[in-house]
C-alpha cells in the first residue's frame, strides 16, 4: 500500500491543525480543508483513503459531504467527528454510510485504534479490488470484455470454434467487435503462432481490393512496378479476416470461392499457381440472406464462409455489459492519457447506461476517450458526456408515471415562469397541491427535470 | 529497561571548562523544567537522552509552569501553545525539550503524554499521567522514570522527523496508553536507528560520538 492519504474536513482552524500534526507524526499524508466544497475540490483531484469529516459546519454540513463522498468516491473511508457528541447525529451519519464516528475531543487511544482499523478495513478493500480485477479477467475474453449472457456464451462457443479449422461467420452491427471476435477466435486456435491478416473489403475499390487479396507481379498493370504479396499470400499458417464481407463484389466472390475451395491461387499477371494455407473468418453487418434474394452475394460463397457462424448482439441489447465496458475503457484512458480519472459518476453512468449506442461498443470506447481528454476532475460527471444529450431524448423516453409528472410539472411551470397561480390554474389543481408537490419533487427553475 | 544512568551536564557546569571531553559550546539538545519538576526525573531524562540519541545535552534553567498556555475550558495545558513558545527561545540548542508537570492537551484530543514539532526544534513531555497506573493508582518512580525517559525519546525524535513505527521493539512505536509504553523498550529499532543518523546528516548534527 502507498503512503496513506488523510484528509481533515473541520472550519475550526485548531482542530485542522491538531489532527493534521498528530496523524502527521503517524507517517500519513495529510491535507486539510476548512469546508465542504473546499473538501470536494480537493477530492476530484486526490484519491484520498480516509477522510475525518465534521459534521457540524456552517454553508455545507458534514452530513451533506457524506453523501456526495460515499457516491462519488465509495474507496474513501469516513470517520465522522463532532463536538456536539449527540448519539442521534452520529446515528445518522452512520447509516448514511460513515465508517466511524469520533466525538471531539478524541480520547488518542480511540484515535489510533481507530485509524489503525480502518486502515486494516481498507487493505482489505484494496485486496478486494485487486480480486474483483483478478475475476474480471473471467469477463474478459482476450481483449473482449462483457458480463452479460449473450457475451458469457459468445466467449464459449469462441473457444469452441476456435479448436476446429472451418469457416466462421461473425455477423453483428457496425461497432460490435466482430475484429476483436475473429482476433481472440485466432488466438485461441492452433494457428495461433502464424499471422493474423485482417483486410477491409469495404475500404478498397474493386481492382485495388483484388490487387490487395491476390498480389501481383511486377508490370501486372500501370503502376505495378514491383511484385507485391497479396493478403492470401501473407496469411500462409494463419487466419485470414475478411472484415465486411458483404460487399465484396460479384466477380470477386466468385474468385475467393475458388480459392476457399482449393486453397491455390495466383497473382494478377502471374501464371504460378501458389498454395495457400490458412482459416477463412469474415464478417459482415449486412443481412446477407437478403443481399442472396437481391443478388447481390452469392449463395454459394455464403455458404462456404458461413460453415459457423457467431452473432455480437448490439450493445443496447446487452445494456448490463456497458458500465463494465465504460469501467474497461476508462481504466485503459486514464493510463494512456497519465490522467488521475478513476470514477464515473452513477448519474453519469445512468446516462451511459440509457443512450442506445448506435455506434455500439467502438462508438463507447470514443466516448469514453473524450471524456477523459476534456475531463478536469478525478472523476466523469454528465457534463462530461454532455455531447450524448441531443441523442438522449428518444433513449430517455420513460414509462414510470412519476417520472412524468415530475417532467410534466416542470414544463409547465418554466412555461408560466414558475408563476404558482398560473401553473396551478393550467394544471388544474389548486395552488397548495401544486406547492406540495413541487416541495416532494425538489422543483427547482435551476434544476432541469430528469 | 531501566533508564540509563550516565553522567550528565547540569547549568552550574561551564562547557567550556570541559574541553578535555572535548564538548562543543552547547548541547543539540536543550531541557528546561517548566514549573514543578522534580530534579531526579530531569537528570534521568537528560540521561538517556545524552546516552540514546548520542547527542550532547544540556539542563537550562528552570522556568515557570507555563500559565499562558492554560484553557479554562478544558483545565489543562495546551501543548501547541508550549511549543511555540519553546520554539522562540533564544537558547542556540537546535532542539528544546520541555518537561511539565501538568496534563497537556491538543484541541482534538483529551490529553496528550507529550507532543513536538515534526523536524521543528521543540518538544514537551508531561509527567502528569506518567505517575498513575492504568486501572488507578500509583506506580513505582522507577517505572515512572522509565515512562518519562521513553516520552521524552519519542518525542524529540518527532523533531528529527522520525514518524510513528509499526515494528514491536521501538520506541517509535505509538503507544495507545501508560501499559503500552511500560511495553515499549528503550531503544529505537534499525530502522529508525538509521533514518535517525541521516537526519543528524541532513541537520548537520554532531553525535557526541562516532
Amino acid at each position: 500500500m502507498d503512503k496513506v492519504r488523510i484528509l481533515v474536513v473541520d472550519d475550526e482552524l485548531v482542530i485542522r491543525e491538531s489532527l493534521h500534526g498528530w496523524l502527521k507524526k503517524s507517517g500519513y499524508q495529510v491535507d486539510t480543508a476548512e469546508g465542504g466544497s473546499a473538501a470536494l475540490a480537493m477530492l476530484e483531484k486526490t484519491a484520498y483513503d480516509l477522510l475525518f469529516l465534521d459534521i457540524m459546519m456552517p454553508v455545507m454540513s458534514g452530513i451533506e459531504v457524506l453523501e456526495v463522498v460515499k457516491e462519488d468516491y465509495p474507496q474513501t473511508l469516513v470517520v465522522m467527528i463532532t463536538a456536539y457528541g449527540s448519539v442521534e447525529t452520529a446515528v445518522q451519519a452512520m447509516k448514511r454510510g460513515a465508517n466511524d464516528y469520533l466525538m471531539k475531543p478524541f480520547d488518542p487511544d480511540q484515535l489510533s485504534l481507530l485509524t489503525e482499523k480502518l486502515m486494516q478495513q481498507k487493505r482489505i478493500m484494496d485486496e478486494n479490488i485487486f480480486l474483483r480485477e483478478q475475476m474480471a479477467e473471467a469477463i474478459r475474453f482476450e481483449n473482449l470484455v462483457g458480463r452479460s449472457e449473450a457475451m458469457q456464451e459468445l466467449f464459449t462457443l469462441i473457444q469452441d470454434v476456435a479448436e476446429s479449422d472451418s469457416p466462421v461467420l461473425i455477423t453483428g452491427e457496425t461497432g460490435t467487435g466482430k475484429e476483436l471476435v475473429a482476433k481472440a477466435i485466432h488466438a485461441k486456435s492452433a494457428r495461433c503462432n502464424g499471422p493474423f491478416i485482417a483486410i477491409n473489403c469495404g475500404a478498397f475499390p474493386e481492382h485495388l481490393l483484388e490487387s490487395e487479396l491476390f498480389g501481383h507481379e511486377r508490370g501486372a498493370f500501370t503502376g505495378a512496378h514491383r511484385a507485391k504479396k497479396g493478403r492470401l499470400d501473407l496469411a500462409h499458417h494463419g487466419t485470414l479476416f475478411l472484415d465486411e464481407v458483404g460487399i465484396v463484389p460479384l466477380k470477386m466472390q466468385v474468385d475467393l470461392l475458388r480459392v476457399l475451395e482449393t486453397k491455390e491461387f495466383h497473382r494478377l499477371g502471374g501464371t504460378e499457381e501458389i498454395e495457400v494455407d490458412f482459416r477463412t473468418i469474415a464478417a459482415t453487418n449486412r443481412e446477407l440472406q437478403q443481399a442472396i434474394e437481391k443478388g447481390e452475394f452469392r449463395q454459394d460463397f455464403f455458404y462456404r464462409l458461413n460453415v459457423i457462424s457467431l452473432h455480437i448482439p448490439p450493445l443496447r441489447e446487452r445494456r448490463d455489459d456497458i458500465p463494465l465496458l465504460a469501467e474497461h475503457f476508462l481504466d485503459r484512458y486514464s493510463r494512456e492519457t497519465n490522467k488521475d480519472i478513476d470514477t464515473i459518476n452513477k448519474e453519469a453512468m445512468g446516462l451511459l447506461r440509457q443512450y442506445d449506442w448506435p455506434g455500439n461498443v467502438r462508438e463507447l470506447e470514443n466516448a469514453i476517450e473524450r471524456a477523459v481528454v476534456i475531463g478536469k476532475k478525478r472523476r466523469l460527471d454528465p457534463e462530461e458526456f454532455s455531447f450524448l444529450a441531443p441523442h438522449l431524448s428518444a433513449a430517455a423516453e420513460t414509462y414510470s408515471l412519476e417520472k412524468t409528472q415530475v417532467a410534466h410539472l416542470f414544463k409547465v411551470l418554466k412555461e408560466f415562469d414558475w408563476n404558482i397561480t398560473k401553473a396551478a390554474q393550467a394544471l388544474e389543481i389548486n395552488r397548495v397541491t401544486l406547492h406540495k408537490k413541487i416541495k416532494k419533487y425538489d422543483l427547482r427553475p435551476d434544476r432541469a427535470s430528469s | 529497561m531501566s533508564p540509563v544512568n550516565t553522567r550528565v551536564r547540569t547549568p552550574t557546569e561551564n562547557p567550556d571548562a570541559n574541553n578535555s571531553t572535548s564538548l562543543p559550546k552547547h548541547g543539540v539538545v536543550g531541557v528546561v523544567r517548566l514549573g514543578a519538576v522534580g530534579e531526579a526525573v530531569l537528570k534521568i531524562v537528560v540521561a538517556n537522552l545524552q546516552e540514546i540519541l548520542n547527542l550532547p545535552v544540556d539542563i537550562l534553567p528552570a522556568r515557570q509552569t507555563p500559565e499562558f498556555a492554560y484553557s479554562d475550558n478544558r483545565k489543562q495545558y495546551h501543548a501547541a501553545l508550549i511549543l511555540k513558545k519553546l520554539a522562540e527561545s533564544r537558547r542556540p540548542h537546535p532542539r528544546i525539550l520541555a518537561l511539565v508537570s501538568v496534563d497537556l492537551f491538543i484541541p482534538v484530543l483529551t490529553h496528550v503524554f507529550g507532543e513536538a514539532q515534526m523536524g521543528g526544534r521543540a518538544a514537551v513531555v508531561s509527567l502528569h499521567r506518567l505517575k498513575q497506573k492504568e486501572e488507578g493508582g500509583g506506580v513505582s518512580l522507577d517505572i515512572f522514570y522509565e515512562r518519562a525517559a521513553k516520552v521524552a525519546l519519542h518525542e524529540v525524535a518527532h523533531t528529527f522527523d522520525l514518524v510513528h513505527c509499526k515494528q514491536p521493539e521501538c520506541i517509535m512505536r505509538l503507544s495507545s496508553g501508560p501499559k503500552d509504553l511500560d511495553e515499549l523498550p528503550l531503544f529505537f529499532c534499525e530502522y529508525c536507528e538509521a533514518f535517525l543518523e541521516e537526519a543528524y546528516r541532513r541537520y548537520g548534527i554532531q553525535r557526541l560520538h562516532d
